[in-house]
């Protein structure tokens, strides 16, 4: 395995209380994998990546679990090792590319410099190297876009170039959070497709996330699904997708207008999603679900498998039986 | 029956010292009282430029925009023909509310447009509990600060400020852009129920293609300032023309499968 | 949605968390701001209780008790006429005081109502103000006064006039600024679409969200314009005989320095303080709202 998340808690500190983000999450991407994290504002979706990448912010606070990377625990790494780790073996994508950009800065030194950095070759051989990842990234005129600043360039261009940058060590495990969310539907179809066929050639794993089902039906073998902060579902994609067993994920499939007839509503959750400084001691998603049973309030459910027959599709719901 | 909102040849150029940029390029289409009209479009489509223009907050350079047969610019100014008869919706609930405004004051703003007479009777008290009670909204709510509230509540607000002088049309600007899938489910069906109730014209700007094809009845597809195909939404997405429209649909990812693949 | 989810939630708690007001929080963290807090609550109530704190009227005469040295009697010592000097300080700091907050909320009020108009407007009407403002800032900002003091006539009323006529320019800039962010602010577009005029947009939402950098400034300078009153006072241009001006004082008292050390050297003091003491608190609130972190 990959890359092992277990048991996986956050906590994050202000001035006057404390924001459980996360609570006993746990998750796994093997090799050559791409995995979905998939959930809303508050799921805790990007703050999974960032503990992953070690960039917590200060006020940060992991109460429990480990994450595990090739077998060594990411936690107990110094400060150094955890830097040398990020950008070599871990790559990562954001959703803003302006902010992965030196904005004063061309494209191709920018490139270069990190190609520079993590293959121990001259300058002048990782310029040369720079053009040949733009022209992988589908990037024309690779020597022309080298020369130019960012600002000279459209978004999905942008994001092909920090796609570039985050693949150049190569890295065996890329996370790319929301990566193409600010690009037009057209160009995000292009940017996935380029990711996913960029990763099975050099072998990469994909941590995807995003909160739009419909990049992780294109894209994603398995999916993560994610509520406040816990993992309420997990599975190959066209299980969840099409057998979905969480009455979140459920009620997710159902809100959305693509598969909806005009004129039928879309189902809608009822309620607001949890204050993440008050955890209910049962289930998260109690207060708003509609099955919900007396064990839900008072227990907290664990993930576990659908059925016996299909062991990789697991949810985390006491309703889970009453299919 | 005659058009509640007719656009014709209208366009948009800007000019920059010696730099023209034509954001809308002769535009036409017409509007039916009761429809659900969506524009659909990428960046730099055109879309956004259309909805200003039709709201008075940029003039055409080129063209006519008429309300109920009458112009809606004279030149470049605004004819504000029944103040409050047309509204609309932002993308972004986070600017477009006054932070330092309390909610009570957000949503009985544009009762300040209206004549003394019409602004009493509009802004009544409980008119005001009755619609944000509709809108899914509680009267504490009324004195509290837009900071306070989540991104689908402050879009509930943006909802009433928009419906507080019994609008007959609104112009919603890609009003669900900014949130969660299952808030946004929330605001649709409330657009959906609140149009059928008060009887109310929309159009609905969007790039999002899944969102127009449920919500709208008709619709235009606009490519770099101008329409490549306009027409009932359901035939435009089971049969496009225009091959953008076509790269559009080919585009979106596909949940189930269960649609046929669109070729290019 | 990513990044700024994380921060919402951290943001949204900490706003939440009123009861621990960051604000008191960061001033007591900077010993600076805390020493211009502590000086200026020390000039403020001086000023305040004045009455009680002199027995002697600070414009009385007592010729037999001219240029006492310090005592117990005379803390500060008195002038050629035999008044107290500690007393005239006490009132004078009312003056001063009072003088240096009227004359740059005055200049602010106006400069802000100036810029948003000038801002908001734009075109014929922004050129018209801001080269308006261009000459004002093209002479140095003290003999600009000086120059509007002596016109009008050397008093104190004319001498607060002319310092904020030339301290309006910056408040001009500062919300002119503001407006042409916030005029492109949904906010103020949905305004406009509901029809509702461009004066009333202007003072419902561009000056109440223009003025925060403004506050600051205003904080600012007040010990800068405290000065300026003193140094026009200094140069007989400003308050008159026998008003206990700190600057009118040292303006008759520099001359004694070397005789009668007190004379100018105690309002000279209290000047010092007085300005550093904002000068300090302006940097402190500076530091605490700074704009960078606070673009909401």
């Amino acid at each position: 395995m990959l890359l092992e998340i277990h048991n996986l808690s956050v906590e994050f500190e202000s001035m006057q209380d404390r924001v459980k983000a996360l609570r006993h999450v746990s998750l796994s991407i093997d090799e050559g994998e791409i995995v979905g994290i998939v959930g809303e504002s508050g799921s805790g979706k990007s703050v999974t990546a960032l503990s992953i990448l070690g960039l917590l912010e200060k006020n940060a606070h992991i109460s429990t679990g480990s994450i595990s990377y090739k077998g060594k625990n990411l936690l107990s790494l110094p400060k150094k090792e955890w830097q040398s780790l990020r950008g070599k073996e871990i790559g990562m994508v954001f959703q803003e590319p302006m902010s992965a950009l030196h904005p004063t800065m061309r494209i191709g030194d920018q490139l270069a410099e990190v190609i520079h950095r993590h293959r121990s070759i001259s300058y002048k051989e990782a310029y040369r190297q720079a053009i040949a990842s733009l022209a992988e990234v589908q990037i024309n005129d690779p020597e022309l876009v080298a020369r130019k600043y960012p600002f000279e360039l459209s978004g999905g261009m942008r994001q092909r170039v920090v796609i570039a940058l985050a693949m150049s060590a190569p890295p065996d495990l890329l996370i790319a959070d929301e990566p193409t969310t600010a690009l037009d539907v057209t160009i995000q179809h292009e940017v996935l497709k380029l990711m996913q066929d960029l990763a099975q050639k050099r072998g990469t794993s994909i941590m995807l996330i995003t909160h739009d089902l419909g990049v992780v039906a294109q894209v994603c073998q398995r999916v993560v699904v994610m509520y406040a902060g816990e993992v309420v579902e997990t599975g190959l994609t066209q299980d969840v997708l099409q057998s979905p067993c969480h009455p979140y994920t459920k009620a997710l499939i159902g809100a959305l207008p693509d598969l909806a007839e005009q004129g039928q509503p879309l189902s809608a959750i009822p309620g607001e999603s949890p204050d993440l400084r008050n955890r209910p001691i049962g289930c998260v998603f109690a207060s708003r679900c509609p099955i919900s049973l007396p064990i839900c309030q008072e227990d907290h459910p664990v993930l576990e498998p659908v059925s016996a027959g299909s062991l990789t599709h697991q949810v985390s719901c006491w309703g889970r039986n009453q299919e | 029956m005659n058009p509640l909102l007719a656009v014709t040849g209208v366009s948009k150029e800007y000019t920059k010292g010696s730099h023209r940029f034509q954001a809308v390029a002769g535009v036409d289409f017409a509007i039916t009282r009761g429809e659900t009209f969506g524009l659909i479009g990428e960046s730099g489509s055109g879309k956004s430029t259309l909805g200003k223009m039709i709201t008075g907050l940029e003039h055409p350079t080129s063209g006519v925009i008429q309300y109920e047969g009458n112009s809606l610019w004279n030149g470049s100014r605004f004819n504000r023909l029944k103040p409050g008869e047309m509204q609309i919706v932002f993308q972004d609930p986070q600017s477009s509310l006054d932070p330092r405004m309390r909610v009570q004051a957000i949503i009985t703003e544009p009762l300040l447009a209206l004549s003394p007479t019409e602004r009493k009777e509009k802004g009544s008290k409980e008119r005001l509990l009755a619609l944000i009670t509709r809108v899914g909204l509680k009267p504490d709510h009324l004195n509290r600060y837009p900071h306070e509230f989540s991104g689908g509540q402050r879009q509930r607000i943006a909802i009433a400020r928009a419906l507080i002088t019994d609008p007959s049309f609104v112009v919603l600007d890609e009003p669900t852009s900014a949130l969660d899938v299952s808030v946004q489910a929330n605001v649709l069906n409330l657009l959906q129920e609140l149009k059928r109730e008060r009887n109310l014209t929309y159009l609905f700007i969007s790039h999002n293609m899944a969102v127009i094809r449920y919500i709208c009845d008709r619709m235009a597809v606009m490519q770099k300032g101008r329409i490549v195909e306009i027409g009932n939404a359901n035939d435009i997405f089971n049969n496009p023309v225009d091959s953008y429209t076509k790269t559009l649909l080919s585009s979106l990812p596909q949940l189930h499968g269960k649609k046929e693949d669109v070729h290019v | 949605m990513s990044g700024t989810t994380l921060k919402t939630e951290t943001l949204a708690a900490a706003r939440s968390a009123k009861t621990v007001n960051p604000f008191w929080y960061k001033i007591r963290r900077n010993p600076l701001t805390l020493l211009g807090l502590f000086l200026l609550l020390l000039i403020l109530l001086l000023s305040i209780f004045a009455p009680l704190i002199s027995p002697y009227e600070p414009t009385k005469i007592n010729i037999p008790e001219r240029f006492a040295s310090p005592s117990a009697d005379h803390w500060f010592g008195t002038d050629e006429v035999g008044r107290d000097i500690f007393t005239r300080i006490l009132y004078g700091a009312r003056l001063s005081l009072g003088v240096g907050v009227a004359v740059v909320v005055g200049a602010g009020v106006v400069g802000t109502i100036i810029g948003a108009i000038s801002g908001y407007f734009g075109g014929r009407i922004d050129q018209l103000i801001m080269r308006l403002m261009d000459i004002i800032l093209a002479f140095p900002a003290l003999v600009l006064a000086m120059a509007i003091a002596a016109t009008l006539g050397p008093n104190l009323q004319n001498a607060m006039l002319a310092i904020a006529i030339i301290k309006i320019p910056v408040y001009v800039r500062l919300a002119r600024a503001e407006t042409l962010a916030l005029r492109e602010k949904l906010f103020v577009k949905a305004a406009v679409t509901f029809g509702i005029s461009p004066w009333r947009i202007i003072a419902r939402h561009i000056i109440p969200n223009a003025l925060s950098p403004v506050i600051i400034q205003v904080t600012l300078d007040i010990g800068d314009a405290i000065l300026l009153v003193a140094t026009l006072g200094f140069l007989g241009l400003g308050a008159q005989p026998p008003t206990p001006e700190w600057g009118a004082m040292i303006s008759i008292g520099w001359k004694y320095l070397l005789d009668y050390w007190w004379y100018p050297t105690f309002p000279g003091l209290a000047l010092f303080l007085a300005s550093c003491g904002f000068n300090l608190i302006g940097d402190g609130i500076r530091d605490i709202l700074d704009p960078k972190a606070n673009r909401s």
